[in-house]
């Protein structure tokens, strides 16, 4: 999917929530979060992982 | 935006980027391949998701002897913050391996000290990952001060904040004594810890010994009783961490939280768990099981001293230490290992608020020249010290053996337990019956035309009068024979009642336990 795509979809999630007309929307800018390193880690060595939580 | 702002930026941003690079691409694959997270990876895996902020990631070292100007990095080696793990801040320090062996100078020391003061202002815990390859060198006394810091930081806040230490990496020399003095150490299957190193042992005593059978995590964690906790891998070890951190309160103003468990009774299934027949074993983690809500055991050095387990539960949702003689080892005898163990356990519920149960079923302190020579008197004197100080809840249930000296120091009515139960097998006495009768029946015995039915008798005699709990409950030694399906509702009752103990001990700088 293009970037651009997916930023529309994003906007239009969100307008819709705060019930903003989507028309009246103007991205100024937009930062793409990237996967973070352990994420990267896990991601790239295939591992298994799952934080534990509290009462598991 | 105009060029100055700009350029400004653009520096920042640099130094962001230098700091986050740790020791670089190559370093950093390294760690990876031997099956190490980074210093930051680590930080993401204890905290709850997104949560962790860096703190002072500008830090950098002062020193520029001995080519240190041009070896040194932003961040010099460590990377410290906060963040939140089941939703409560605590702070935390990360050694990086990859930035000049994680090595340990002023200005790193001075980072760590800076997040464990504000883990002590803020009441919450500290938690310390270890990677490093010690002192560095370069730095001189002023790398030894900064461990100085550390440690005597490590001993003020001890009692205040739960202190953990995560060894993941080598750990040696001057550094081991942080982790030792903070209240549990986690190990990874591939770190180590050593006051002097296998080179230094060679060189010094001829002895010829691998890293790992020198202070490797097995070690640690069943002969020296150094470790606490050992885990395979980082994180797994961190989810022990963020595991741990869910029984324990913020700090020593704190209450720990209530979880909701599923709090099912197997109290019906202790008689067939225990057999009445005292000189059979079984494991008292069954018992232990059966008691508190399902799955929430968390047992604390599970394979050091195994003739003791010590560990947290909840029951009804909360927290307690449990401390339970286990008759599958050494039958459940105190020995010096097993005394420091429990002691260290009861004296760290203490410090944090944590009702204790124990489970009684002792035959002895264990018998030998090996425990005489090596202070058993000085070590069984700490398990007394530290049941007789507690101020907590403390609830024991007598379950068989309750004997002697040993009988006296499983928390004992005399020593203070609030509530003492035992069930209708349990055998409270001076010592068994064979040998009380070998000592006060020696004479008659001696005496008798059929010795063997004299013994017979007298073993009868001492069976039918001492070794049952009634005796104890007469005099006010046990507040309650019980059947074993009552157990843990008996004790869910008490711990209700004994919510709101206040027992003040009497003023004092502090005690003299018998270290």
């Amino acid at each position: 999917m293009e970037e651009a795509q997916i930023v529309a979809m994003a906007v239009a999630c969100i307008a819709e929530e705060n019930g903003v007309d989507i028309d009246k929307v103007v991205v100024r800018s937009f930062k793409k979060v990237e996967k973070t390193g352990l994420e990267k880690f896990i991601a790239d060595n295939n591992i298994s992982y799952h934080k534990y939580q509290l009462g598991e | 935006m105009d060029e100055l702002w700009q350029n400004s930026i653009e520096r920042l941003n640099a130094r962001r980027e230098s700091a986050k690079a740790a020791g670089g691409a190559e370093r950093i694959a390294k760690q990876h391949s031997s099956g190490k997270l980074t210093a930051r990876e680590r930080m993401e895996a204890l905290f709850d998701d997104g949560t962790f902020v860096e703190l002072n990631d500008q830090t950098m070292s002062r020193a520029s002897d001995f080519g240190m100007d041009k070896k040194k990095r932003i961040g010099d080696g460590v990377v410290t913050g906060y963040g939140y793990i089941h939703g409560r801040v605590a702070f935390a320090s990360s050694q990086d391996f990859t930035v000049g062996g994680g090595s340990l100078g002023e200005a790193q020391a001075q980072r760590i000290c800076r997040a464990m003061d504000k883990a002590m202002e803020m009441k919450a815990p500290f938690i310390s990952i270890n990677d490093s390859g010690g002192a560095r060198i370069e730095e001189g006394i002023d790398s030894l001060t900064g461990y100085a810091d550390i440690f005597y930081r490590n001993t003020i806040a001890s009692g205040v904040i739960p202190q953990i230490s995560v060894i993941m990496g080598p750990c040696a020399g001057g550094a081991c004594y942080s982790p030792a003095i903070t209240d549990y150490i986690f190990m990874t299957d591939y770190s180590q810890m050593f006051i002097t190193g296998p080179a230094v042992v060679k060189s010094v005593t001829g002895e010829v010994i691998s890293s790992a059978d020198l202070g490797g995590a097995a070690v640690h964690g069943s002969t020296s009783g150094v470790a606490h906790f050992v885990y395979p891998d980082d994180l797994s070890c961190l989810n022990g961490v963020r595991e741990l951190l869910g029984y324990l309160p913020q700090s020593n103003l704190d209450s720990t939280l209530e979880v909701p468990g599923v709090a099912v009774d197997n109290s019906a299934a202790l008689a067939d768990i225990v057999p009445a027949d005292s000189k059979k074993a079984y494991d008292v983690r069954d018992v232990i099981n059966s008691i508190v809500d399902m799955g929430s055991f968390f047992e604390v050095q599970p394979l050091f001293a195994r003739n003791i387990v010590v560990g947290f539960a909840r029951l009804d949702g909360e927290t307690i230490g449990i401390i339970a003689n286990q008759s599958l080892y050494m039958a459940g005898s105190l020995e010096i290992n097993a005394s420091d163990k429990a002691a260290r356990f009861i004296r760290f519920c203490d410090s944090f608020n944590i009702p204790l149960l124990t489970l009684v079923d002792v035959p002895a302190f264990l018998p030998g020249s090996q425990q005489e020579h090596n202070g058993i008197i000085r070590h069984g004197a700490k398990l007394l010290y530290s049941y007789s100080e507690a101020t907590v809840p403390k609830i024991s249930v007598i379950m068989r053996k309750a004997y002697g000296g040993a009988y006296i120091a499983m928390n004992s009515k005399g020593i203070g337990a609030d509530v003492v139960y035992a069930w209708p097998v349990a055998e409270i006495a001076v010592m068994g019956a064979s040998g009380a009768v070998n000592i006060i029946g020696k004479k008659a015995i001696e005496a008798a035309e059929d010795p063997v039915a004299k013994r017979q008798e007298l073993l009868d005699d001492y069976n039918e009068k001492f070794m049952n709990p009634y005796i104890a409950a007469e005099h006010g030694y046990v507040d309650e024979v019980i059947l074993p399906e009552e157990t843990r509702s008996k004790i869910a009752t008490a711990f209700k009642m004994l919510k709101t103990k206040d027992k003040i001990l009497p003023y004092k700088k502090h005690g003299n336990i018998p270290l």
